[in-house]
């Protein structure tokens, strides 16, 4: 139950502080990107082009002279908002027909469940590439080719904790009751699903930033001159022997973006959902 | 085969000489725990499941381990063995065993005797099994990791043991795995694992509570027999008091991590001492129709282990204490304890106690005899 | 058994129906026009409806499906846009070296992952599996290319003990093809195996509080008898089915190991009709992955049901 949600466990918990620090660090760097960065990300100097770290461009300069701790700031905003915006929009895509399937059950439950494992036999990944090559690289599409790509596994997973959830006794009472399935649906099983979406949306939300990055490195991210991660470490690369530095700030910052919601899914998972690695697919 | 459940007068007679209390050669002590004391560091607090236990035991002696779930019966019996499961601990007290302190031995002393010496069986024999391995595997295991030996001894000696524990066709049996077995094949090879090499001592924790009412019946005979013919003894943990009455010499009631009463089971069970020793018989509905109880449901619930009651931990369920008007002593003072070789209660007011027994009669056995 | 594996194959062909179906509907549910998007947005309307013609895109969609299906089952998976060359041939070519690293890769992801992830259930909230813990998290934080980056700078450009790029078949030469395929194989293995190392933890974790291994200590087995017979055998079996289901994601990091090292298996060949929006070919490479994920994934079942005596073949 969400209400209960126990913030003093949470923070107990060592894998909590950390990943509540990770991710509010990054949080607020894409919020505060404009405010924090030294240089707008864009600005040019063509005359410290791949310049190493330096006194005032500690991470070093770009192919076109742009200070790279600016432009790593700046990705945080595009990186964190398609790995937030992919996990919601996978989310609706997934959870609402699998909270009927699994609230109807029966039939329907089955042929969902088989129509769902039928797309789970493609790798994520392999899902955004498809998509990707049909619509063209852009945030926007990124975000929603990762967004289908996840939407049978989290369709898996909430659709078995509904059906857990409607055999519950108080939920067959209140039906006895009189109850009309929204309301149902709405008061007894969403309350007892909610804890295990958002543990399964925070950890999601870092393997969507990891895929980002994924995706930028097979050449099919957000496209120059917009700065993710992703698109940054892709940048880096090409230069990879007369600047190896440039990857650097970019990899950082996907590892601890990553490693934040990893360890905050964690910690949620121990909190509120002791058994959930079972559904971890 | 017996004609009730509670035929203790009826097989008095016809009981090993093992028992016989007349019998001093068999009267040697195996067992002899001392205040033992076990805690579990909770995140509510610190729990004494097990809090000041003291009992003996001897060979060739079946004692009857009695009490509700959350007593600390089952704890004892994993004390014994010095397999408490973690949060928890022994924190104090001393386990004599052939002399020895089981508590002062090294892990791989410990090891030796588990299994060679002192045995387990449990509840749910199927989940007491390695579910991946044969009957064979696990029984012969236990002789090799113990005393080695060539695979043939070892098939053969499991062999010999499952034949001795009435198992049809052990042939087809040794080759099976547990969950191909029913639940009461599944108990016989638990207990032929437990006995193989011969201990003095097996811990039966509540071994017959999952079973049909017939196959309890066989186990317990099994039980009693290889009692009478190894000359093992074996310590009963149940909550069911038939069961008790009818396999065992004596018996121990435990409530609140304390033994409360102790003594021969004929004589605790026609007068029980301690006021929750008579609320647990009088639960037992009588056999042959005999009168409606008429002793009061225990009220209460059992009490927080986090915080056991002060002075008689049984005080403020107790019935006696009431009709006693609530005298301070109960509260206050813990009740004294006796040795192993009388029929003692820990109430402080047993003699009122047994009075009340004697007004009312609900001994289940005298009705049936009756 | 046997017929349990004949039952299981069985299966599989209304599975890869489905997937044709599944695959199929995801391309007319996403906006945009193959081949307008593959000639980009300068291109002739009239050169664009003739292709379009060609390719049959211009008939109905379940024209088009049963085409497509019924080319499936004459095991053509239909014509390159970009090369004009039919799919099948090419894919086939590329096959064994994609086996070869998916093989290797999962070789190294159990050589790692169930070690350490057994080691810290054992040893569970001590010291040792906390390192291990927090090191499997780093390692399913760190994206799998920087992964490959650092192997590549360190093994073949610092030591020079290994080579960076390429491949050679097993066939042709078995020495430089092994040589060629451990910094492959290691980073795909590295990149992986913390999912498997954090599953057979929480496995051991939750077999080592079976009963029966309580009485296993309590019949005085040795140690080493408890920890092999008891808690690994038993450990083994949810692993080898979650082992099954992470093969997407191993799937998924062959695509980038693929591209990062050069090789030259399947997964460089979507990437290259992902990047000239070949989309019959991506169809066809998807296709290919997904029904390696599915016989990959019935291998697990078997292997698992060959471990646990409790499972019947019926």
């Amino acid at each position: 139950m969400i209400r209960s949600l126990d913030w003093r466990s949470l923070v107990r918990n060592g894998n909590g502080t950390a990943g509540l620090i990770f991710v509010a660090g990054v949080v607020l760097t894409a919020v505060l990107a404009g405010a924090i960065a030294p240089y707008p990300p864009t600005m040019m100097n063509l005359e410290s082009t791949f310049a190493g770290p330096e006194f005032g461009h500690i991470l070093g300069s770009d192919e076109f002279g742009r200070d790279v701790l600016s432009r790593v700031i700046d990705g945080a905003r595009a990186s964190l908002a398609i790995g937030v915006s992919a996990v919601v929009i996978g989310m609706v895509l997934g959870g609402l027909p699998a909270l009927f399937a699994g609230y109807l059950g029966g039939v329907v439950d089955l042929i969902f469940t088989r129509i769902v494992d039928i797309f789970m036999a493609i790798p994520a990944l392999l899902v955004a590439l498809g998509i990707l090559a049909l619509v063209g690289p852009s945030g926007p599409t990124v975000a929603l080719a990762i967004a289908i790509a996840y939407a049978p596994t989290f369709a898996r997973v909430i659709r078995s904790a509904v059906s857990s959830a409607r055999v519950q006794a108080y939920v067959e009472a209140s039906v006895g009751m009189g109850a009309s399935t929204f309301r149902v649906l709405m008061t007894e099983i969403l309350p007892n699903v909610l804890p295990i979406v958002i543990v399964q949306a925070t950890s999601a939300i870092a393997w969507a930033i990891l895929d980002e990055a994924n995706l930028g490195f097979l050449g099919v991210g957000v496209q120059p001159p917009n700065a993710s991660w992703g698109s940054l470490l892709i940048e880096g690369r090409q230069y990879f022997f007369q600047a190896p530095w440039l990857p650097i700030g970019a990899g950082l910052a996907v590892l601890i973006a990553v490693l934040g919601f990893n360890l905050l899914g964690d910690a949620l998972r121990d909190v509120l959902d002791p058994r959930a690695w079972q559904r971890e697919i | 085969m017996r004609s009730g459940m509670y035929s203790i007068p009826a097989r008095g007679s016809e009981r090993s000489r093992f028992l016989n209390a007349s019998n001093p050669i068999s009267r040697h002590q195996l067992l002899g725990v001392k205040d033992l004391r076990v805690s579990f560091a909770m995140r509510k607090g610190v729990v004494n499941a097990v809090d000041g236990v003291s009992m003996s035991m001897r060979t060739a002696e079946i004692v009857g381990l009695v009490g509700e779930s959350g007593s600390g019966k089952s704890t004892l019996g994993m004390a014994i063995l010095r397999l408490v499961p973690a949060p928890g601990r022994v924190v104090g007290g001393e386990i004599q065993f052939l002399g020895r302190d089981l508590l002062k031995l090294s892990i791989k002393e410990m090891r030796a005797i588990r299994g060679r010496d002192i045995a387990l069986i449990v509840q749910d024999a199927l989940a007491a099994m390695n579910p991946v391995t044969t009957v064979a595997e696990q029984i012969g295991e236990v002789v090799r990791d113990h005393q080695g030996g060539r695979a043939r001894e070892v098939w053969e000696r499991s062999l010999a043991m499952l034949k001795r524990v009435d198992i049809p066709r052990p042939k087809l049996t040794l080759k099976k795995h547990a969950h191909e077995l029913s639940g009461g094949m599944q108990q016989r090879v638990a207990i032929a694992g437990a006995l193989i090499l011969g201990p003095k001592l097996l811990i039966a924790d509540e071994p017959t509570t999952a079973l049909d009412v017939t196959v309890q019946a066989q186990i317990l005979d099994l039980l009693r027999s290889i009692r009478d013919t190894s000359g093992a003894a074996v310590l009963f943990i149940s909550h069911d008091l038939a069961t008790v009455a009818e396999l065992c010499d004596r018996i121990l009631v435990m409530y609140a991590g304390r033994i409360v009463e102790s003594g021969p089971t004929v004589a605790v069970f026609e007068k029980p001492l301690h006021p929750y020793t008579q609320a647990l018989l009088s639960a037992i509905p009588p056999l042959g129709g005999g009168a409606p109880p008429r002793f009061e449901a225990l009220g209460g619930s059992p009490p927080d282990p986090a915080r056991w009651p002060t002075g008689c931990r049984f005080h403020p369920r107790c019935p006696l204490r009431i009709a006693l008007g609530s005298p301070a002593a109960c509260a206050e003072a813990e009740p004294p304890e006796g040795s192993d070789d009388s029929h003692w209660a820990a109430c402080h007011f047993q003699d009122q106690s047994s009075a009340r027994w004697q007004i009312r009669p609900r001994n289940p056995r005298s009705t049936q005899q009756g | 058994m046997l017929r349990y594996a004949a039952n299981r194959i069985a299966l599989l062909v209304p599975l890869v129906i489905g997937l044709s179906l599944v695959l199929f509907i995801y391309i007319q549910l996403i906006p945009g026009d193959p081949v307008a998007g593959m000639l980009g947005p300068t291109a002739d309307p009239a050169l664009v409806a003739r292709i379009r013609h060609e390719l049959g895109l211009d008939q109905p969609i379940l024209v088009q499906y049963l085409h497509w299906v019924q080319g499936l089952s004459r095991g053509d998976l239909g014509i390159s846009f970009s090369s004009r060359f039919p799919i099948t041939p090419i894919l086939i070519a590329r096959i064994p070296a994609t086996l070869q690293l998916t093989m290797t890769g999962m070789l190294v992801v159990i050589l790692i992952g169930a070690p350490f992830g057994f080691i810290a259930g054992l040893f569970k909230d001590t010291w040792i599996d906390r390192l291990l813990s927090i090191g499997a998290l780093v390692g399913l934080s760190s994206p799998i290319f920087w992964l490959g980056t650092v192997m590549i700078l360190v093994f073949a450009v610092q030591l020079r003990w290994l080579p960076s790029l390429g491949y050679v078949a097993f066939m042709d030469d078995p020495l430089a093809s092994i040589r060629f395929s451990i910094l492959p194989s290691i980073t795909l293995g590295l990149a992986l195996a913390p999912y498997l190392a954090r599953m057979t933890r929480a496995a051991t974790i939750e077999v080592q509080q079976e009963q029966f291994v309580a009485l296993a200590h309590a019949k005085g087995l040795k140690r080493a008898t408890i920890i092999a017979r008891y808690s690994a055998r038993n450990a083994v079996l949810p692993i080898v089915i979650v082992l099954g289901l992470q093969l997407g994601r191993l799937l998924g990091g062959q695509v980038i190991v693929e591209v990062l090292f050069a090789w030259p298996g399947v997964g460089r060949l979507l990437i290259g009709g992902v990047i000239e929006r070949d989309y019959f070919m991506v169809q066809a490479v998807v296709l290919i992955f997904a029904v390696i994920y599915v016989i990959l994934n019935l291998l697990a079942e078997m292997i698992h049901g060959w471990l646990d005596p409790r499972i019947r073949f019926t």
